[in-house]
């Protein structure tokens, strides 16, 4: 429920050890190294040994980048993306990473694939001007003359090729062959009467006629296409060329293609390791750079968790005389991590919390409190046995049988009990795949089954399930209350705790007593207990709410006024009316999927059951995965906007100790590696 | 005449009940489902525009413009439920005279009018978070949380239009 408590330790190193102290903490991987800040930005620091280590990981691994998406993008046999996802990485030693980055001759690689890459980007482009060669040439393939003509001209004569508007054919043939005539020839072309605006045209003239061909051209809105200069067979003969052209392009692009291929197989697996090692690296010459440093000592700050520090202690007993060590608690105004821990089922959630923010250092965690209602609203939403019974087995099968590791994991162990939860939520609602044992005759028989956990009914009586909604919501709200109110005990500020938190608890506990006992839900001796808290609540808040005002007025005011509140209360309890919504509508698409298949089944002669197992099985499908992201979203909205609001602070900065942040293997301890090869 | 006029009565007060009730059903179904398009579309663009840059972010971005897809459904899912209601899909025959039709016509209206404006508005939100994710795609957890804000109202309708619909006994 609270944080883990954290510790400042500041190590004063001698320079001889400091490097070996900080691989040490980065094996570890439980401090946070708090940086000096500007004190050191100044040039003279950033030239040592250690800014030189830094900059060369960092341009190593903007080099293994490149590497690596070159590399991926020509790998034989793609990997999809959920096999990658749920393999386990390869086990690798620090001591393996170094020497295999010591052996490799990484630039001599970088070179290689820089200059297949410029190779494939020049084919690339050469093919490009091809294509659109080929297709303006294509226009003209009935022209029997060489292109010379169009592209330099011979002494005498010259041409010009292009495209004019069709209903302009006529007036150019008409001009042509009055200024022209013989001393000329015009080939016009339209390729689909129907359809082309453009013809194509092609003109040969005597090169002294060239000025008046210009003038003539431009008048009936000719468009000249100019053509490369070293064209000079007829565009058939140039076509035929362009395509031996483009044929052994095609060959060089595919020898290359498979030498990448073959380099890729090599290199990926390597590259990968080494840009683990190198991230890793840099990560320690960064903590490096960032510590303070006289001549002789480096001093370290870092935060670590209380319970790490004996670990801490055993792993810097080697440099005790070379060392001072001193451990310290958080001062006031310092900006704590936060860490979390919590027990193993409600710790899958962390990252639920974390998302909408994290829990400022010294106050509340609230994932275990919310963890509960997560799973049963989300259970409650999506509400259906068979639904709950289908994911089970996936997410349970997945698990199982994958080594996954980190934030999926954990995805997938919180779906994996909302499962459970919606099982459960199913049965007492009597829903396993809507109403499929109705439907259906053959399954008549598991009736009884499923009737001996029934509670509720909400198809057939949704008020009582709704009643039921509400009033878990209720509980919620109150429950916020009720640690924030601790949570202000705690903090000793008795005035927040019994005014602002108890005067609400109060007056709501009060007045939700009241209306049960005017529903007759409650016994009416209640009701003058429920009176009391009511009313005493709201003079709680009366008097109390304005304090911080001036004047006597307007404390009573805005006392007056805090009462309003209560609307929002009426609110954020309605708000929890959804869980029944959507445990109706996924219900309802189901009753729907099931008529369907049943109208089909008896209606079609045959092949109506096929059909009808088809629909059943997609139409189940298509509910399941709306209803999971609806029951998903819905349920941590519920945590977000309604619980949350009531007692989480959320500024805090998550804990992030310095430690093998690895993408691709995963690194253990000497000896301990090629586990998974 | 008279007969003419007695049997047009007749018919009248035998079908026009489940035929109003067929009209709500015809709006409900169809507003939701406009809205719901129109919704997907707004959204679609962004995605569109997004994935012009990353084409790799397209199963995000369909997460998110799926998102204002269901009130689509909830129209659907009132529209059988009220068709169901008056026996048009089977079962034992039901008399609905005309005001419990005209109750059936009113309680779909809270979908009708709900799912068409809000799948507009969610739209509009998911097109939001779907440019959020061309940048921060690791923020699409809250990227999917901010559009469902626009849903609960859908959601609330959809409750109310089944609770008016369960309170009119036939």
């Amino acid at each position: 429920m609270a944080l883990v408590e954290m510790k400042k330790v500041e190590l004063a190193l001698h320079r001889s050890v400091t490097e070996k102290v900080v691989a040490s903490l980065q094996r570890l991987g439980c401090c946070e190294i708090i940086g000096f800040g500007g004190d050191n930005t100044s040039s003279e620091t950033k030239s040592g040994p250690v800014s030189e280590h830094l900059k060369r990981y960092e341009n190593l691994l903007s080099d293994a980048r490149f590497a690596l998406r070159f590399l991926e993008n020509y790998r034989q046999g793609k990997v999809g993306f959920l096999a990658k996802a749920l393999s386990e990485k390869p086990h690798r030693n620090m001591v393996e990473l170094e020497s295999l980055s010591d052996e490799t001759d990484f630039q001599d690689l970088v070179a290689q694939l820089r200059g297949l890459e410029r190779q494939f980007v020049e084919i690339r482009t050469e093919m490009s001007q091809l294509v659109g060669l080929e297709a303006i040439l294509g226009n003209f393939r009935d022209l029997s003359q060489p292109l010379l003509f169009f592209t330099t001209g011979t002494e005498k004569v010259k041409g010009v090729i292009g495209t004019m508007p069709v209903d302009q054919i006529s007036r150019m043939e008409l001009a042509f062959s009055s200024q022209v005539a013989k001393d000329g020839e015009l080939f016009v072309k339209v390729a689909d009467p129907a359809k082309d605006k453009d013809a194509k045209a092609a003109l040969l003239f005597l090169r002294e006629l060239d000025e008046k061909v210009s003038a003539l051209c431009t008048e009936v809105s000719f468009n000249r296409i100019e053509l490369p200069r070293e064209l000079s067979g007829t565009a058939l003969e140039e076509i035929v060329r362009i395509g031996e052209r483009k044929a052994q392009l095609l060959e060089r692009e595919e020898f290359l293609t498979k030498e990448a291929g073959s380099l890729s197989g090599e290199w990926l697996v390597r590259v990968q390791a080494l840009s683990d090692f190198w991230t890793v690296m840099k990560g320690r010459y960064e903590t490096l750079d960032s510590s303070e440093s006289t001549e002789q000592i480096n001093f370290l700050r870092f935060w670590a968790p209380a319970d790490a520090l004996p670990r801490i202690e055993k792993e810097l007993e080697p440099f005790n005389s070379l060392s001072d060590r001193t451990v310290k608690a958080p001062e006031k105004g310092e900006i704590v991590p936060s860490m979390l821990r919590n027990p193993a089922w409600a710790s899958p959630c962390e990252p639920l919390t974390t998302m909408f923010g994290v829990p400022t250092y010294g106050g509340v965690d609230p994932t275990l409190m919310m963890a509960p209602f997560f799973y049963l609203f989300f259970g409650m939403c999506l509400g259906d046995a068979g639904f709950g019974v289908i994911l089970a087995l996936i997410l349970g099968g997945v698990l199982l049988k994958f080594p996954i590791a980190g934030s999926l994991r954990k995805f997938l162990i919180v779906m994996f009990i909302c499962s459970l939860s919606t099982i459960v939520m199913g049965a007492l609602t009597g829903s396993w795949l809507a109403n499929t044992m109705d439907s259906f005759g053959f399954l008549n028989f598991l009736r009884p089954f499923r009737d001996r956990f029934v509670v509720w009914d909400p198809m057939n009586d949704p008020m009582t399930y709704l009643g039921f909604c509400l009033a878990l919501g209720f509980a919620q709200l109150i429950f916020g209350l009720g640690i924030a109110f601790w949570d202000a005990l705690r903090r000793r500020s008795y005035m927040e705790a019994f005014a602002d938190r108890g005067g609400w608890i109060m007056l709501l506990v009060g007045v939700a007593l009241l209306f049960l006992v005017s529903i007759g839900k409650a016994p009416a001796s209640l009701g003058l207990l429920a009176k009391a808290l009511a009313a005493g609540g709201a003079l709680v808040l009366f008097l109390t709410q304005g304090r911080s005002k001036k004047g006597l007025l307007s404390k009573a005011f805005s006392g007056a006024l805090s009462l309003y509140g209560i609307t929002s209360y009426l609110g954020d309890t309605l708000s929890y009316s959804r869980l029944l919504a959507l445990g109706l509508s996924g219900a309802a698409i189901g009753l729907i999927i099931n008529l369907l298949a049943k109208m089909i089944s008896e209606g079609v002669p045959y092949v109506g059951w096929i059909l009808a197992l088809i629909l059943f099985v997609i139409g189940n499908i298509f509910s399941l995965a709306i209803n999971v992201l609806g029951a998903f979203v819905h349920s941590l909205r519920l945590q977000y906007v309604e619980f949350f609001s009531k007692f989480y602070e959320a500024n805090g900065r998550i804990f992030s100790p310095l430690g093998y942040e690895t993408q691709f293997v995963k690194i253990v301890e000497a000896g301990d590696s090629h586990k998974s090869d | 005449m008279d007969q003419v006029v007695t049997t047009l009565l007749t018919t009248m007060s035998e079908q026009l009940g489940a035929m109003i009730a067929v009209l709500g059903a015809g709006i409900a179904a169809g507003f939701a489902g406009s809205g719901s398009a129109i919704g997907i579309a707004i959204a679609d663009e962004a995605a569109s525009g997004i994935m012009t840059e990353d084409p790799g972010k397209f199963g995000l971005a369909l997460l998110l413009l799926a998102l204002p897809g269901t009130q689509g459904i909830y129209g659907l899912l009132a529209a059988f439920f009220a068709i169901l209601k008056v026996g048009l899909l089977g079962g034992a025959a039901v008399k609905v005279t005309i005001w419990q039709g005209i109750g059936i016509f009113g309680s779909l209206m809270p979908i009708a009018i709900a799912c068409y404006y809000s799948a507009i508005a969610q739209g509009k939100a998911s097109a939001g978070a779907i440019l959020l994710i061309s940048k921060r795609p690791e923020e699409i957890g809250k990227a999917v949380i901010l559009p469902a804000m626009v849903e609960t109202y859908a959601v609330l309708a959809l409750l109310l239009s089944i609770i008016l619909m369960n309170s009119i006994k036939l």
